[in-house]
């Protein structure tokens, strides 16, 4: 059952495993998400939520020992997932491009920056390397960074701000329609944070991409994106617009997470959620989240609510919302 | 105001670099003329990003890393003048608790042993009644039960070993605890969940903390005073509402602002500093933020400024504080 | 998550179980490499040999029968007999229990060497480490079986003092591996941690260091099994080692070396016997060092 919701990317139902020594992971458990060209979708969600393994089912990117199971990837009007290795290529750092956590550790060791920028234009060109070094200095300066002093460096040789730069630079050097960006300032000192978001929110109105924006940081995402999808376990929890999400949050695993923030200035006394993260090997019958959410009813035990817009353009994957639990209630 | 348990004077550590037998010897002031005092029963923060040298610091404190230099003063006892026989009392007293969650407990070690082995060490010829019921009345206190003690540390989560390294921590009875970042690894819920561990039991074991961290979050939440380190230096110190509610020193101000809010309803002005920061190998001449401070002016690049009094307890390092 | 336990002793079960859990990943990587596999049969006939050797076979290792001296292998003697008209099977089978006491001897010997030398250097670092890593180095310039050959000449010639000898040139490898582990563990912060205690250096060596260099040096243990058996050959053969007629596969290889054209068998099967269980050790070895490595996806 596919969903129509969004005119740049629709995932329905996916479904991913991880098989290892332990058992099958399940780790994706029928994930929905959308967005629309130009939006910025913000995924949070705590270790083993699936945030990550999300971004790279997305651009097709599940290798062993993990497995998609089911669902589709639908980008504009493609299914990425029905379509042949040769094409997925096409669109992966082109149409859609990644950044991601560890800026030094994605950028290739033993080639300058200069020729890793020119190498990505020149595969989205069609032209030769040597011809894209103009452009790559151009791409430099885009980002900010002095393109005489930084084309001939070594990635060992850069900061970590000036890494996470030159990963946006080439993760926008396609000009893609669609920017995954994987926990791009977690690694980062705050006041580079700032800086970081600072640019990347500059450069993405200047081109106009959507941004799907990866963080566990609930002040990232609060300050960057306009619309939120919380993850819990493997699946979608809630979706709704930045201001909606934080001043009425309807699943109980969103206003758990949001009281469990620290934020200065606030005077409350935080409040933590009980119990762990699941084990994805032997999760939870029904909904993943039934035995450490303050609501839980009979219906949650067994059965997975279905995710259900319950006001304009909010979502939400809670029986105290779906037909069959409001029957209970 | 209560008295003060810690006196930490002129504190410093150097690191002498040397590449090579012929290359010159570089020195690396990872934390260089620290002074600050802990009052008793308190949560002193203190904050500072990368190459600032409050993980060095944390460590110089407990003598885990050699100080080249400075006093710790406890109940007017210089203690980095002890004997190691004389100094073994005060590593009981004196505790720690580190960031990461996968490597501060000895993976073949049982939970029992790890939180038991200060107790042999310290408390010689006592027995293994007594050791047991320890073990069991502390990780009740964090919220585990007894049976954990017979299992191994990868078979808890993150946020459930932090509770292990914190009861091992208070096992002894200390006095003083150095938390370095012990939430930076975990999952905000689980921080959540620490966070408050730590404010409760501080309270019903009288306990002193210092606090390492680089979330001001999390500062205004538990600490009663703040010092702002950069690159090796104090640059603010004082009362935590002091100085988050008017920092004096510009860099205190940037943090304050870079700082992500969740809160989407709440917009600011951004502040964003020119630069990278500094390596602590060269820092900058005179002031060493002058790189990146908007209120730069010459003086700040060929003078170091001196301390200034802002009020009682408020102290900052600049040529022209805000305040 | 883990199922609750009321045990409120801990047996040695429990005391294990890290090294089990390393154990259960082990495993499942096993399964999917088959020359450990091969390699692992091979060693466990091997060991089955040995141990019951006395059954599997009616004859005796050191019982003269001229009448049948260099008898070509038959359905009686399977691998014919060699010139004192001893059955060669027999003694074969009884040599690997000398083999297995070699190896086992030599491994415990030098790995307690190794993993000393090892850890002190590491931990200690600085002088300490310069002085041990010196010796080391000293006893790595000389090619092992010329070494072992001067040790065992010194000696003198018996199985007693070349398992001396084979041990003093074994445990190089194992000093380098623990010290390098040790280097790595010394600085996390569960050393911190216990060091902040206030333990003692020696404490923290041998409760809390050496446990964590006991895998990787495992690996190495196995891999060199099959060396120490070619040593112990290569010396026997030599006459460094055991003596006749003590049935080592060596000594018996060398016995034969005057029949090897038309009596082959004497020192064929012998020397057939060394390369299989050589070959065993090292297929065994290799599939271990892959599972070892870190790329292999869990």
């Amino acid at each position: 059952m596919m969903n129509k919701r969004g005119n740049l990317l629709n995932v329905s139902d996916l479904h991913v495993v991880f098989y290892t020594y332990r058992g099958v992971i399940k780790a994706l458990n029928g994930v929905e998400l959308w967005m629309n060209k130009g939006e910025r979708l913000g995924i949070v969600g705590e270790t083993g939520c699936g945030k990550s393994v999300t971004s790279r089912a997305v651009m097709d990117l599940i290798e062993e020992p993990g497995k998609i199971l089911s669902g589709s990837v639908v980008f504009e009007d493609r299914d990425i997932l029905k379509l042949k290795e040769a094409e997925v290529r096409k669109i992966r750092g082109n149409e859609i491009s990644m950044i991601f956590q560890e800026p030094k550790s994605s950028l290739n060791p033993v080639m300058n920056v200069g020729f890793q920028i020119a190498e990505v234009l020149g595969k989205v060109n069609n032209k030769s390397i040597k011809s894209q070094y103009k452009a790559a200095a151009e791409m430099l300066e885009f980002v900010g960074l002095d393109s005489e002093r930084v084309m001939s460096m070594y990635p060992h040789e850069l900061s970590g701000g000036m890494a996470q730069r030159v990963m946006i630079a080439m993760g926008l050097a396609p000009k893609p329609k669609l920017l995954i960006a994987d926990e791009p300032t977690s690694a980062l000192d705050v006041t580079i944070q700032a800086q970081i978001l600072e640019l990347l929110d500059d450069l993405v109105e200047k081109l106009g991409n959507a941004v799907m924006m990866i963080t566990h940081d609930m002040g990232v995402v609060a300050e960057f994106c306009n619309k939120i999808l919380v993850m819990y376990a493997g699946n979608s929890a809630e979706y709704a617009s930045t201001e909606k999400l934080f001043k009425k949050p309807l699943h109980p695993y969103t206003t758990g997470l949001l009281k469990a923030v620290p934020q200065i200035g606030r005077t409350d006394e935080l409040k933590a959620i009980t119990g762990t993260v699941p084990d994805l090997v032997d999760p939870p019958s029904g909904c993943r989240f039934h035995k450490r959410c303050p609501q839980t009813m009979e219906i949650c035990k067994k059965e997975r609510p279905p995710f259900i817009e319950v006001e304009e353009d909010h979502y939400v994957a809670c029986h105290l919302y779906s037909q069959k639990g409001g029957e209970n209630k | 105001m209560s008295e003060n348990l810690l006196e930490i004077k002129n504190l410093e550590k150097h690191f002498n670099l040397k590449k090579s037998i012929f290359s010159k010897v570089r020195v690396v002031r990872a934390v260089d003329n620290v002074t600050f005092s802990v009052p008793k029963n308190s949560t002193y923060a203190v904050v500072g990003e990368s190459g600032s040298g409050k993980t060095t610091l944390g460590r110089t404190l407990l003598k885990l890393i050699e100080p080249t230099g400075g006093e710790v003063i406890i109940r007017g006892v210089n203690i980095f003048s002890l004997s190691n026989k004389d100094f073994m009392e005060y590593r009981r007293r004196m505790q720690i608790v580190f960031q990461d969650p996968y490597n501060s407990l000895h993976p073949k070690k049982l939970v029992k042993t790890i939180i038991g082995e200060g107790m042999k060490i310290h408390f010689k010829g006592i027995g293994e009644e007594e050791i047991r019921n320890r073990i069991k009345a502390v990780l009740e206190q964090v919220g585990l039960r007894e049976e954990h003690m017979f299992r191994y540390p990868h078979e808890f989560s993150g946020g459930q070993r932090q509770r292990i390294a914190f009861a091992r921590a208070i096992v002894l009875n200390p006095e003083f605890i150095v938390l370095d970042e012990p939430t930076s690894a975990l999952d905000v819920s689980v921080q959540a969940m620490v966070l408050k561990m730590l404010k409760e039991t501080k309270r019903d074991e009288n306990l002193t903390y210092l606090f390492i961290t680089h979330d001001l979050s999390i500062v205004d939440y538990l600490a009663d005073y703040v010092a702002v380190l950069y690159l090796g230096q104090i640059v603010e110190k004082g009362k935590k509402s002091d100085v988050f509610t008017k920092p004096a020193h510009p860099y205190t101000e940037l943090l304050l602002n870079s700082n992500p809010i969740p809160n989407p309803f709440l917009k600011r002005d951004k502040i964003i500093a020119k630069g990278e920061i500094p390596s602590p190998i060269n820092p900058p001449s005179g002031c060493r933020f002058h790189t990146r401070c908007r209120y730069a002016q010459d003086k700040c690049k060929l003078e170091e400024p001196v301390e200034r009094k802002i009020r009682e307890g408020h102290i900052v390092k600049c040529h022209f504080p805000l305040i | 998550m883990s199922k609750t336990t009321t045990k409120t002793k801990t047996g040695w079960f429990q005391l294990m179980k890290p090294y089990f859990e390393d154990m259960k990943h082990t495993m499942y990587l096993w399964r999917r490499n088959k020359l450990a596999i091969v390699g692992s049969i091979i060693i466990a006939a091997f060991l089955f040999i040995a141990i019951f050797a006395p059954l599997l076979t009616p004859y005796q290792p050191d019982v003269q029968n001229l009448s049948n001296k260099l008898l070509p292998p038959s359905s009686e003697h399977p691998f014919g007999t060699d010139q004192f008209g001893r059955d060669i099977m027999c003694r074969i089978l009884y040599g690997s229990r000398i083999a297995i006491q070699i190896v086992l001897i030599v491994t415990i010997i030098s790995g307690f060497i190794g993993i000393s030398v090892g850890v002190t250097a590491g931990y200690f670092g600085g002088i300490v480490d310069e002085i041990l890593m010196r010796i080391t180095d000293m006893f790595l310039a000389f090619p092992r079986l010329v070494l072992a050959m001067a040790f065992a000449a010194m000696l003198g010639p018996n199985l007693t003092n070349m398992i001396i000898a084979i041990s003093l040139v074994n445990w190089t490898p194992y000093a380098r591996i623990s010290r390098a582990e040790s280097l790595r563990v010394k600085g996390q912060p569960y050393i911190e941690s216990i060091r902040s205690m206030g333990a003692s250096n020696f404490r923290i060596m041998f409760s809390h260091v050496l446990p964590m260099t006991i895998s990787p040096v495992l690996v190495q243990l196995t891999l060199r099994m099959g060396t120490i058996i070619i040593t112990a050959a290569g010396l026997g053969f030599l006459g460094l080692g055991a003596q006749p007629p003590s049935p080592e596969w060596g000594v018996m290889v060398s016995d034969g070396r005057s029949y090897l054209i038309d009596q082959w068998w004497v020192s064929t099967f012998p020397g057939l016997a060394i390369a299989i269980v050589v070959l065993g050790f090292n297929l065994l070895g290799d599939g271990i060092r892959d599972m070892m490595d870190p790329r292999l996806r869990r």
